[in-house]
This record gives structure tokens, C-alpha cells and sequence, in this order.
């Protein structure tokens, strides 16, 4: 091969190499065309291939970098290997070695031959094949330059992928750190507390952030590009703020930038909210922007209101109210407490606190001044203080700690309270209520009175009883701890304060030890004096014995529906003298009716009942009445949508003394189940009885129109089906179904309808379906299906409610007819019967086959025969016409070969042969000689004797006739009579030299007539001998030469019967 | 006996072809049918997707210059070859020329190739082309990164034998061009391909090329260097007029190493004096011109044979597929070109032989070789039960 063609090669990989800047794409493109050159159909590359650290067993861990026609290696790019380092190291090479190739993964044996190409230092390409492909270039060398190319381009092409990596590393990380800052920015501007917007220099809105939307009402996407000021500022402050704005935008600067001040903004609500603003100017692409930090100051606006508004409550109040500092100096003195004490505020400001406390109490004060500088609250102390005129005055005081913004203990507030009135009220109370807490405490049901805040203020020795604590651990607890439904006692009490009693709230005490007392609560509100509500007043019934006693109940009737449920047994009862029928849930559960909806009436029960058992039902109920003798019989209900239920009812009605009746008691039970198995098990009785006769008619018949009346009056007749027929598929356009056998009821149906197999709605009944779909087809309701409505009418009108369309197939499986079968009331066809149904198809297609077979195979027979009969004349004919065309050549034996047949035949019909024997006969001596074809004229014509070479010429006629006659496909051996009517019975004959019984009876008759004719006619070469000398021949030979049954048969006939040539 | 799968009616009969169908389908009941059709029986294709739509039947086909049947060419009449059962078919239109296209659509094919797999049976992609997609062969390179020895490859191309554009491709609703109909026969054991054309001597390089269009050899305009090849080693004054009539027999060979030649056949003179070849030229490619090439017929059929007999036995009364390649019909001339269908028919004892003359070929002349589009080629494999 010359240079520049293998150079053009290395330059055309050369090329590949070039233009490739990534490690892996040059890799499997370099694969790529070092396959196409080399017709190696598969290759792989390792890179960084370290054979120093093979294992023992001379295998190495190498990664797959790239692979190229095959599946399993180009599965396993960039995974570790484990390949025999024999085939990864060593020089170029090009070898056979399939066991070594069978290391590799994937399917063992694939491979038998491989081309090694290290690659300078980088690593290895492997080109792999089944078998070793042509060549006649030396691959080991062609490639070397290119490898070093290619090593070289791996190091450019790592160096590319590092360097890209690091800028794709480089700008990931940028754009990280941008994420995070945004991120960071939007997680600040989301948490903050004051709104960040921000408007550009039309004073559009162009950040907002979550703050703002909570303080000013507005989402981001409802603000964002709306103006400012439309926006958020207050009507009346519009147009100055507008030109403002306008003079801040070219300047950046204003009277309101770097300033915080409050204002007015206007909420998403159309409420005027107040706000601190502090506004900065921002400078973005040349532009000056407004960002504004907002504050909702509302709050802190209406806490002052408030705290002005306390200062005039302070001041209105009648209780005395003071404040001290933490040493006791008083610092505020209202004019409550100028009326409570006798002091003017002038007179006690500045004053000690302990200039009012009686002096038998001045510990009480140091105890309250050390609790409150602990920072603890004292409420309703009930202590005495001196009036200025000296009189020691009971109070109610609250001491309540001051604080400053740091929440440190400062000072602290005293409320006070005269509170005489209120004691003398007291304690005449305590006199007036011993009585009642004799009665209270009494009382077996636990009694509570709980306060307004729900907390237990009185309980009795009941209560304490049932809950199982003392009457301190009760007192201020709060009295919904004690239940088992905290919340329900809780909306109980809530009640008795709203409605101002409770009646009968049942709840569950829970004692201490767990045990749980049910009770129903009365409770009742009670007031104070004022009139106001001081409370709950509630008595406790312990409920235990009455829920046991309907807990029985109910599980007692639970467990009787449940009863009822599992067996579909309903009860019913009827007072006849309120006329008030009931039923239990089962019924109405049986009937399909709702009891939220229905009444149990009689209506409704008698509509449930079929109408043909209406009559039934009624009868026996008032027979039942007549005779005062229960009844038990079974109707059949029809639900709403046509199904039909069984039902077996039984009734009982009781007497007075009198005999006057008063109650009937019933049950209703489904017994659909049971009855449709009965009747399952019925109808496949019927069907199995069908079938069986279908059998016997199958059996029996010979007729096809008689076969599917007969199978047509077996079903109606046995099976009881309403109307049987049988239709073929007309393979005409409209696709018809031809009815060809029917019986049954309302034949005439059949008249009156037209039914097809194509996809046309009068295709779609069951029998065209089932003919399309080779699939039995059903019509449990003709009244509510449809697909049946083209002949539903007529259908109903002859009494069919339901039917089925089984197809009949052909041997190719293919759906030819159909046989149709109606029921006179819906769901007829249950799956049983139609197993059994399809079988009856089965056989009946089979049946109609096997005739069809019959009637074929005797026309086929009676056709054989004809043809038989026309392929024998023929051939005699034929036959004929070669002896003619034989003789033709050979005048002067004219006639020889038809005289020889007549006498054979003679011969045949003497010994009894049959006649189509005979028949072969005749033929085979008609042409016996035409072996003679040749044989040249001027020898067969010749006058005088033969030369023995001529002789020998004649004697080859047989075998000659014979091989123009063996391929020819006759009846008869024809060829074989041919062959041997020269043989001779010794053996002496030609030209095979048979002997006897081995030559054909056929041919034994042959030679006795061929030599008796040829000796008793002329010949060419020589005159007829006459008759005598012919037979003495023949009778001299007779069992040496010839047959001696034929010879005598041919010599009888000759002499006795007068036969003529 | 099966009945055979392969049926040739000389002319579109509705009725035999129906009833043909009915036939095949009561033996196989899910059969489908792949149809050939000449060009000149375009207008059948309408009619097939109607006939196999009423009788249920499974549809994919191509139109073909012209039909193999019977040892001659035929420019009328339908091939119907029966799967017995349809294989996976895919239908793709308007595949892109450009290299990233190609690499997406392979691997969106060879996505679903892998899905349609069965364990580790041998299978074959057949591939019908349209013939004026000019980038077949890179299609192939990246199909065969994508499915690599896990199936074989074969297939030829369809379309006018006078390369102007035509829906050529079809299934049981769609007509198409500019595409690719994909089968996945299974099992199959892959086709042989075999042109015996001669290698030759004289090296010259397609310094730039668009697909299948050479716009310059050894950095002169194509037409330039093809016409002073021609002249300097034949003596034929090739010109616009005559081009036609001598490009045939003055191919493009593309050179490799193991000293096999890809026959690529200009077809086509562009105006810009671009030559368009059936089946692409890559880029830099060392061509060579085939100078009226010698064609070792006998070689030819004795490989394709020879490979037949080792991918399947012997083909004694089996049904073959065969595509012949139009140009080197052009090339031999009818008469010859006819023999050599005798004689293949001949020695394969095939019962059937179904097939078209095709616009260029996909295959190799090995099993499990590298798939390589070809030009002048025959291509064959046993049917149905490859």
C-alpha cells in the first residue's frame, strides 16, 4: 500500500485529534475512528494505567475513560475495573487470545482478537473483536505517530478541562457569594421592623419590604410601581409633598432629607396610621432615589393617650390612691384618699408611709414594703389604718410595685378601700348561714359553689366524698379539674352563667383514686346583694345504677341488631289498634329504603313486593287473621332499580280474651343468597339436561338445518328457555345475521326484527356483538340495557327479559354464527349455566363443522371418482394415440400391440382377473412395444432374419418402454408390464431375467398373448405360422416359458370358445 | 407448513390483498405487515393504510425506486412481508442535521430501544432512511455510542430514484419524509452487506464538506477537481450537461484502513458546483476516485452468501430480504445488474427473495461489525425468522 494513502489515514485521525478540547469527547471520537478504519467492531481506552501495582493474580484496578461498541464496557465509563494487566501493558500488539480477552466484563467468549495501542505514558487503547479482521496494513506501527499525538492532546485536552473547571468552580463560587448576599440583604429587609421602601425619581415605588406590608396594609406586588404619594400620603398633605419630591429629584436634596419626623400615612384600610419617617436620598445610575425607614408609632401614640387618660381615672377615683417611694415616702396622694383618711395631698406628700399605720401594725407594713421590693404584688390585704381624726378604719388594700423602663422596683401604688360596711354585712351573714350549711353539708349529692374566675368556693362533705380530697384541697381549685371532660364542665358552667341555670348536664366526677362517679348536674346562679352574679350554685346527682341499666339496654339491642344483621332478618310489629307499624333496622336495610326518608307503612312494604306476590302476601296475612294461625311463606321483593330479592316472612299476631286481635309480630329474612344458588344450581341442572340431549342430537344428526332445529327445540323444550335460534354472518354490506333455525315462544319475534354483526346499532345486540368480538355476550335486563333498544319493544311485547348470544367458531376460530337464547325474567343467565352454555356452543359448532366436513368429503369422494374415471379414459386415450403413433413407424406390424390387448383381456377375463386390473392390462399390451420407438424402422421393417446385433438392438425395446412409461403416473404398472413381457418364467427371458411368481401376472398374460399373436400373424420377416403352430408353442413351453393358468386359459379360448385375433 | 411471509401482487388488488390479510391473520393473529412499494405506486400508500386499517392490521412501510421480485426489478405492484408478531416500531420525522441534534435524538432512541429489549436476546435495528437525510452516518456513530453490540444494525434507503423530496416513509396513519422508521426485529441475528467493488490507488481529500455535499476537494471547488480527475484518468470530458450520465461510474470511494472502501455516488451537481452524494462525507474525509470501478460480482454474492449461510445456515427455503443499491444498478447496467438478482437467487435457494432497489445501505460486511451507510451495495437477511 502506498505512503500517501496511509498518511491521508493518520491525517484524517490527526484531524479527529484536533478537533476535540475535552478529555472524554476526544477519547471516544479517536474510538470512534480507529474502529471505522480497522473494522474492529469495539474498543475502550484506560487512562493512568499503573501496571506497578498489579495484583497477584495479574489483574489491575484501571477506570474505563471511554468505550465504543460495547454495551457492557460503555455501561462501566468512569468505574474501576478489574482487567488482566497482560492486555493493558507491553507494547502495540495485535493478538488471539480468548482467554485472555474472557477477563474482560460482561459476556465471556465474545471476543477472540485484540489491538493494543498504548498511548505515550497516558495509557492504553484496547480494540477488541470476535475475530481478528483483514488487514494488510501493520496496525501495530500505522498508529504510533498517532498515539503520540493523542498523548499529547489528552495532556491538552486534562489541562482545558482542569483550567474550566476552575472557571466553572470560580464563577459558581461568585455566584454564590452574590446569592448569599442577596440573601443575607433580603433576610435583613425581611426581619426588620420598620418599613425600607424606596421610590425612584418619579417617585414610583420600587422596594418594599415585608415590614412595609404589615404596617401599611399593601403586598410588594400591589405597591411595587405605584406612585408614592397616591399611595400613602394623606389627601391634605399631598400636593405639598409632591413638590417637595419634585425639587428633592434634582437635587437629592430637601428639607425633610436626613430628618426624622412623625406624620400621618395612609394604611391599605383608608386609616390614617402614625408614623415616624426618617428619609435618605440615594443616588442610582445618575438618578436620585428616596429611601424611607418608616415606624408605626400608633402604639406608643395611644399609650400616652392612655396614660393621660389613667391620670384622670386616678384622680376620679373613690378608693384612696397613693404612690411611695421604696422607703416608704408618699409621693402622690389623690383626692380618694383626702376623703378616706382626712389628709390633704399637700399635708401627705413628703410624708411617711407609717404616719397611718396604727402601731400594732408596723411589722405588717415592713413585711408588705419587703414584698413589694421583691417585686411582688399584694392584693385585697385586709388591714386598719388611722384617720387623720384618729379612728382606726378597716380597708381593703392593693399594693402593687412601680417600675422603670429597665423593669427595676422603683416605688410602688397602695389602693385602699373602706371596707366597715362591708365587715358588719359579713358577719352577719356568717350567723345566717350556719343553718344552711347544716342542710348543705346534709345532703347526699356532692353540692359546689364555684366563683366567677371558675375556682371552687364552697364544697360539702359529698363533694369531698366523691372526689376523694378535703374540702381545703378543694376550696380554690378550680372546680373542671375534677371531671373527666374538664372542657364539657367548663361549657357547663359557662351555661349556668349565661342562661342563669343548667338542667341536668351530665358529667363525670373522677375521684382521686380513679374511679369515676357519672352524674347529672343542676346548677343555678347566685347573686350578691347588688343583684350581681356571685357565682354557681350546683348539686350533683349520681347517675351510676340508671346508665348501667341503659348501658344493658343498649348493648342488649346492639346486640340483637347485630344478630338481625348477620342473618338479613328484619321484625316488624303491628298494633291493629293504633294502626302503628314499626320495623327495626333490618327491614328497612332489606326494603332499600332510608328510615330518615320512609315511614314504615304499608305502602311502603306492599310497593317493595314483587307484583306478581302481592296478591300472595295479602292472602296469607288475612288468612292468617281468619284462621288466628301464624303463616311462613316466601314472595320476592322488587328494589328500585328492577333486582329482584327473595324474602321468606313469617307472622304471629296475638289474640285478647275475646279473640279480638292486638299485635302482629313478624320477620322479614333475605334469602336471596340461598335462593339464587337453588336457582343457579336449577338452571345449570336445566342447561346440563340441555346439553346432554344437544349431544345426542349431535350424535345423531346428518343434516345441518335438521341438527339446529332440533338443537333449537332441545333448548326451549329441555334447557326452558323462552326462544332459541341460530343466526349465520352474511358477509354482504350491511353486514346481516340469516336466522336459520329457531323454536320457542313468539317465533315470529324473529320476523319482526333486524339484527347484523357490523358496528351499527343493529349490530350491537348480543349476537352481532357476539359474532365481532368472538366473545358470548349477555343481556340480563332487554328492559334497561341500551344496546338492546333497537328491539326492545318487541322483545318485551313477546315476554323476553333477558338473553344471551353465544358465537359459534370455525376451525380458524373465527365467529361464523351465533346461537341466541331468551329468558322470560331479567338476570336468567348466571355464570354456571353459562359455562355450560358455551360448551353446548362449542359442540354445536363442532357439529355444524363435522357436517359441513361430511357433506365435503362425499362430494370430494363422488368428485374423486369422476375424476378418477375421466383421468382413465384418458389416459387410455392417450395411451391409444402413442400406440398408433408406434405402429405408424412399424406398418407392417400394424395392429399388433391392439391384438395382443384383445387377446390379453380375453386372457385376464378367463383366469377372473378384476375389471380394473383388466382395464391396466389392456393399456399396458396396447403400448407394450413402444420401447420399439428405438429401435430404427429400416429393422422392425426389414424382411428376413436379424443379425444377433440387430437382435440385441430389438431386445432393448423393454427397458426403452419401460423408462418412456415409469414416470408417467398411472394406476397401473403399466411400465412394469412393458419391462417384463419378454421375461420368461425359467429365467431364460430379457431383459432382467426374472423368474416366476416374480414376474407380474400382468406381464406372464403379455408374453403368452404377444407370442401367440406374433406367431399367428405376418411379420417383415417371415409369414404367419398359423394358429396351431402358435398354441403348440405356447403348450410345449407351459410351465417353462409361460404361465401355465394363462396358457391354458389362452389355448381354451382359442379352441373352445373359437376366439379370433 | 407456515404459510409463507411474503406475498408480491403485481398490482394493488383490493380484494386479494384483503383477503391475504384475513388469511395471515387468522394463522397470526398479531401479525403486521411491512409494505414495500416502487415509487411509481406512491399513490398506493393512501390505499395500504386504508386497507390495513379496516382489517386491524399493523402498518409500517417504504417507497422505493423500484421492487426486487422474482430476479428483476419491478416498477409496479406492493411487497407485503408479514411479522408474525409486530415488533416495535418507531416513526421519526424531521430528524436535525445538525451534531448535537444527531447525539440527542440517538440517545432519545436509544432510550427506548433499551426499554423494548427482551433479556438477552439477539436483536436487529432496521432502519429505513429517507434518502435525502445527509446525516445518516453520523446518526449511526451516535447510535452505535448509544447501543454499541447490543443489537445489530441494518437498513437501507428509501425515496425517488431521481432524489427529489417525497413522503417515503410510513405506518398506519402517517406519511413522512426527511425522517427514519426504526424496527426492532427480535430475535434476529443482523444482515450481511457486501459491493465487491475494487479498492483503488489514487488518494485525494474532501477538504470541505456539509453532510452529504463535497463543496471542496484538496481546497479547489468540488466540481473543478472532479471534472480534471475524470479527464486526467479516463479521458471523459465530464461537464454540467453529461454529468448524470458519467458521475455513476465515477464514484467516490472513502478510504480505511483495512483497505474497504464506503462507495458514496454524486448524484446531484449543485449550482455552486457542490457535489451531493447519497450518504454523508465527513469533514476532511481522504476519498479516492473509483474510476470506473471493477465490480467482482461473483465476490460480491459470494460474500453476502457466505455471510448469510454464517449468520443463519443454510438459506434453503428460507424467505430473504434483499436491497439493491440503484446506483450500482446505474453502474452495471440492467442486464447485469439483473443477473446478478438470478444469480443470487440461484445460489441462496431461497424460497422467496422480497425486496427494492434502495439509494444507499447500512450494515457491514461482518457480524457484529461497525455499521457503516454504504453506497453500491447489496444488503440481505433472512425474513421473520432471522
Amino acid at each position: 500500500m502506498e505512503h500517501g494513502y496511509i498518511l491521508s489515514i493518520l491525517y484524517e485521525l490527526a484531524l479527529a485529534i484536533g478537533s476535540e478540547v475535552s478529555v472524554k469527547p476526544l477519547l471516544t471520537r479517536m474510538l470512534q475512528r480507529m474502529l471505522y478504519h480497522t473494522s474492529f467492531p469495539a474498543g475502550f481506552v484506560c487512562l493512568d494505567v499503573a501496571t506497578t501495582h498489579a495484583g497477584a493474580d495479574g489483574m489491575l484496578d484501571v477506570r474505563v475513560d471511554a468505550a465504543v461498541g460495547d454495551y457492557e464496557l460503555a455501561g462501566l465509563i468512569g468505574q474501576q475495573v478489574r482487567l488482566p494487566v497482560r492486555l493493558l501493558s507491553g507494547a502495540a500488539e495485535r493478538g488471539e487470545d480468548a482467554i485472555l480477552l474472557s477477563a474482560l466484563p460482561g459476556k465471556a467468549g465474545r471476543y477472540n482478537a485484540y489491538l493494543r495501542l498504548p498511548v505515550d505514558g497516558q495509557g492504553v487503547i484496547v480494540l477488541l473483536a470476535p475475530h481478528m479482521p483483514d488487514t494488510d496494513l501493520p496496525l501495530t506501527q500505522l498508529f504510533q505517530p498517532v498515539m503520540a499525538n493523542l498523548a499529547k492532546a489528552i495532556l491538552l485536552c486534562r489541562y482545558h478541562d482542569a483550567y474550566t473547571s476552575g472557571l466553572i468552580a470560580e464563577r459558581d463560587s461568585s455566584q454564590l457569594a452574590l446569592a448569599a448576599s442577596e440573601e443575607k440583604f433580603r433576610a435583613i429587609s425581611a426581619a426588620a421592623l420598620d418599613a425600607l421602601i424606596m421610590v425612584d425619581d418619579s417617585s414610583t415605588l420600587v422596594y418594599w419590604n415585608p415590614a412595609a406590608e404589615r404596617i401599611l396594609g399593601y403586598r410588594a406586588d400591589e405597591a411595587l410601581g405605584k406612585p408614592l404619594h397616591e399611595l400613602l400620603t394623606p389627601h391634605r398633605y399631598r400636593d405639598k409633598a409632591m413638590r417637595g419630591f419634585n425639587a428633592f429629584r434634582t437635587s437629592g436634596q430637601g428639607p425633610v432629607v436626613g430628618k426624622t419626623m412623625e406624620i400621618e400615612a395612609l394604611h391599605r384600610n383608608g386609616h390614617e396610621i402614625s408614623v415616624e419617617l426618617s428619609i435618605s436620598a440615594l443616588r442610582l445610575n445618575g438618578r436620585w432615589n428616596a429611601v424611607g425607614i418608616l415606624r408605626d408609632i400608633s402604639e406608643r401614640k395611644r399609650a400616652e393617650q392612655e396614660l393621660r387618660l389613667h391620670a384622670a381615672i386616678v384622680e376620679s377615683s373613690d378608693d384612696a390612691i397613693m404612690s411611695k417611694s421604696l422607703d416608704g415616702t408618699i409621693l402622690s396622694w389623690n383626692s380618694g384618699a383626702e376623703r378616706l383618711y382626712g389628709y390633704t395631698a399637700e399635708e401627705m406628700k413628703g410624708q411617711p408611709l407609717a404616719r397611718l399605720v396604727p402601731p400594732d401594725r408596723q411589722g405588717e407594713l415592713e413585711d408588705i414594703m419587703q414584698r413589694i421590693r421583691n417585686g411582688e404584688q399584694i392584693k385585697h390585704l385586709e388591714t386598719v389604718r388611722i384617720r387623720k381624726d384618729g379612728v382606726h378604719l378597716p380597708i381593703s388594700l392593693t399594693v402593687s410595685p412601680l417600675r422603670d423602663a429597665t423593669g427595676e422596683v422603683v416605688g410602688f401604688s397602695a389602693i385602699g378601700r373602706d371596707i366597715t360596711q362591708r365587715k358588719r354585712a359579713e358577719e352577719a351573714l356568717r350567723h345566717a348561714s350556719a343553718y344552711n350549711r347544716s342542710l348543705i353539708e346534709a345532703s347526699l349529692d356532692p353540692l359546689v359553689t364555684i366563683g366567677p374566675g371558675g375556682r371552687i368556693t364552697d364544697v360539702n362533705k359529698a363533694t369531698e366524698e366523691a372526689t376523694g380530697l378535703s374540702y381545703d384541697q378543694l376550696i380554690g381549685t378550680d372546680f373542671s379539674d375534677y371531671f373527666t371532660q374538664p372542657e364539657r364542665a367548663r361549657a357547663g358552667y359557662q351555661q349556668a352563667f349565661r342562661d342563669g341555670t343548667v338542667r341536668d348536664y351530665p358529667l363525670e366526677i373522677q375521684h382521686r383514686d380513679g374511679h369515676v362517679t357519672p352524674v347529672l348536674y343542676n346548677a343555678a346562679v347566685y347573686r350578691d346583694e347588688s343583684g350581681r352574679v356571685s357565682g354557681v350554685f350546683a348539686a350533683a346527682r349520681d347517675v351510676t345504677e340508671q346508665h348501667r341499666a341503659e348501658q344493658e339496654l343498649r348493648h342488649s339491642e346492639a346486640r340483637l341488631k347485630e344478630a338481625e344483621r348477620i342473618a338479613l332478618l328484619g321484625n316488624w310489629q303491628l298494633d291493629l289498634a293504633s294502626k302503628v307499624l314499626s320495623w327495626s333496622e333490618e327491614i328497612y336495610r332489606i326494603f332499600e329504603l332510608d328510615p330518615q326518608r320512609f315511614g314504615a307503612t304499608y305502602e311502603a312494604f306492599l310497593n317493595a313486593i314483587h307484583p306478581d306476590d302481592r296478591d300472595l302476601v295479602n292472602h296469607a296475612y288475612t288468612e292468617s287473621l281468619a284462621n288466628r294461625t301464624p303463616y311462613n311463606i316466601v314472595h320476592r321483593l322488587q328494589m328500585a332499580d328492577g333486582r329482584i330479592k327473595y324474602v321468606n316472612e313469617r307472622c304471629e299476631t296475638h289474640y285478647d280474651d275475646t279473640g279480638k286481635p292486638l299485635l302482629s309480630l313478624g320477620t322479614v329474612q333475605d334469602i336471596t343468597t340461598q335462593r339464587l344458588a337453588e336457582l343457579s344450581i336449577r338452571k345449570s341442572n336445566r342447561a346440563l339436561h340441555a346439553l346432554s340431549a344437544c349431544n345426542g342430537v349431535l350424535v345423531r344428526a346428518t343434516d345441518e338445518t335438521q341438527l339446529l332445529n332440533d338443537i333449537c327445540n332441545v333448548l326451549v323444550n329441555i334447557g326452558g328457555y323462552q326462544l332459541a335460534w341460530v343466526g349465520f354472518a352474511e358477509h354482504d354490506e350491511e353486514r346481516n345475521i340469516r336466522v336459520v333455525a329457531r323454536a320457542g315462544a313468539h317465533m315470529d319475534y324473529l320476523d319482526q326484527i333486524n339484527v347484523t354483526w357490523g358496528d351499527t346499532p343493529t349490530g350491537r345486540g348480543p349476537s352481532g356483538r357476539a359474532i365481532r368480538s368472538g366473545e358470548y355476550q349477555v343481556t340480563q335486563d332487554i328492559r334497561h340495557d341500551p344496546l338492546f333498544l333497537p328491539w326492545r319493544d318487541q322483545a318485551l311485547a313477546s315476554g323476553y327479559a333477558s338473553s344471551i348470544a353465544l358465537p359459534l367458531f370455525d376451525d380458524y376460530n373465527h365467529a361464523f354464527g351465533a346461537v341466541a337464547l331468551y329468558g322470560n325474567e331479567p338476570n336468567a343467565f348466571d355464570a354456571d349455566e353459562i359455562k355450560l352454555l358455551q360448551e353446548m356452543a362449542g359442540d354445536l359448532a363442532f357439529g355444524i363443522r363435522m357436517l359441513g366436513l361430511r357433506v365435503e368429503r362425499d362430494r370430494l369422494h363422488e368428485q374423486q371418482q369422476h375424476n378418477d374415471e375421466m383421468v382413465k379414459q384418458a389416459l387410455a386415450g392417450t395411451i391409444q394415440a402413442i400406440s398408433v403413433t408406434v405402429e405408424k413407424r412399424d406398418p407392417y406390424t400394424a395392429g399388433h400391440q391392439r391384438r395382443v390387448a384383445n387377446l390379453s383381456v380375453a386372457i385376464a377375463m378367463e383366469l377372473g382377473l378384476d375389471e380394473d386390473r383388466i382395464t391396466g392390462l389392456r393399456l399396458g399390451a396396447t403400448i407394450h412395444d413402444i420401447g420399439k420407438i428405438y429401435v430404427p424402422a429400416e429393422i422392425l421393417t426389414r424382411p428376413g432374419s436379424l443379425s444377433p446385433i440387430e437382435f440385441e438392438l430389438i431386445k432393448i425395446h423393454p427397458q426403452v418402454g419401460y423408462d418412456i412409461m415409469k414416470d408417467v403416473k398411472l394406476p397401473w404398472p403399466v411400465a412394469e408390464m412393458i419391462l417384463q413381457h419378454h421375461e420368461r418364467m425359467d429365467g431364460s427371458g430379457y431383459p432382467q431375467g426374472l423368474k416366476g411368481e416374480a414376474i407380474l401376472l400382468e406381464a406372464r398374460i403379455l408374453m403368452v398373448a404377444d407370442v401367440t399373436e406374433s406367431m399367428m400373424s405376418h411379420r417383415p420377416y417371415r409369414p404367419s405360422l398359423g394358429q396351431e403352430i402358435a398354441l403348440e408353442e405356447i403348450t410345449r413351453n407351459r410351465g417353462t416359458y409361460y404361465d401355465p393358468a394363462v396358457v391354458d386359459a389362452c389355448v381354451h379360448l382359442i379352441r373352445d370358445t373359437g376366439f379370433s385375433l | 407448513m407456515d404459510l409463507p411471509s411474503m406475498h408480491y401482487f403485481p398490482r394493488l388488488d383490493d380484494a386479494a390483498i384483503t383477503a391475504l390479510l384475513a388469511s395471515w391473520r387468522t394463522g397470526e393473529p398479531q401479525m403486521g405487515v411491512l409494505a414495500l412499494l416502487p415509487e411509481a405506486e406512491q399513490g398506493g400508500v393512501a390505499h395500504m393504510q386504508a386497507l390495513c386499517a379496516q382489517q386491524g392490521v399493523a402498518l409500517v412501510g417504504a417507497v422505493f425506486p423500484a421492487l426486487v421480485e422474482g430476479g428483476e426489478f419491478r416498477t409496479q405492484g406492493v411487497w407485503l412481508l408479514r411479522f408474525d408478531d409486530m415488533p416495535y416500531v418507531a416513526l421519526y420525522e424531521n430528524l436535525p442535521r445538525d451534531a448535537d441534534g444527531a447525539a440527542q435524538v440517538a440517545e432519545q432512541i436509544g432510550s427506548q430501544i433499551r426499554a423494548q429489549i427482551n433479556g438477552d436476546e439477539q436483536v436487529t435495528l432496521f432502519m429505513l432512511f429517507d434518502a435525502l437525510v445527509p446525516n445518516i452516518s453520523t446518526l449511526l456513530d451516535e447510535l452505535y455510542l448509544q447501543l454499541a453490540n447490543r443489537v445489530h444494525y441494518a437498513g437501507a434507503n428509501a425515496g425517488s430514484e431521481s432524489f427529489q423530496p417525497m413522503p417515503c416513509l410510513f405506518d398506519n396513519k402517517r406519511t413522512i419524509q426527511n425522517g427514519m422508521l426504526l424496527i426492532l426485529l427480535q430475535p434476529h441475528l443482523g444482515a450481511m452487506l457486501a459491493h465487491g467493488y475494487a479498492a483503488p490507488d489514487r488518494m485525494i481529500s474532501a477538504t470541505s464538506t456539509e453532510g452529504n455535499r463535497i463543496l471542496q476537494i484538496d481546497w479547489r471547488p468540488a466540481f473543478e477537481v472532479y471534472q480534471e480527475l475524470v479527464r486526467a484518468q479516463s479521458g471523459v470530458e465530464v461537464t454540467r450537461e453529461n454529468f448524470y450520465q458519467h458521475a455513476v461510474h465515477f464514484p467516490f470511494g472513502i478510504i480505511r484502513a483495512n483497505h474497504e472502501v464506503l462507495v458514496r455516488i454524486p448524484v446531484s451537481l449543485e449550482e455552486d458546483g457542490s457535489l451531493f452524494c447519497v450518504g454523508e462525507v465527513s469533514p476532511n474525509a481522504v476519498l479516492t476516485l473509483l474510476e470506473a470501478p471493477r465490480v467482482d460480482s461473483q465476490h460480491t454474492l459470494q460474500t453476502l452468501l457466505q455471510g448469510l449461510k454464517q449468520l443463519h445456515g443454510d438459506a434453503l427455503d428460507s424467505e430473504l430480504l434483499l436491497f439493491y443499491c440503484a446506483g450500482r444498478r446505474l453502474h452495471l447496467g440492467l442486464e447485469a445488474a439483473t443477473g446478478e438478482l438470478h444469480q443470487f437467487a440461484q445460489l441462496s435457494r431461497a424460497q422467496q427473495i422480497a425486496g427494492a432497489l434502495s439509494l444507499g445501505e447500512i450494515g457491514s460486511s461482518l457480524q457484529w461489525g461497525y455499521p457503516l451507510f454504504h453506497n453500491a451495495t447489496l444488503v440481505a437477511t433472512r425474513w421473520n425468522k432471522g
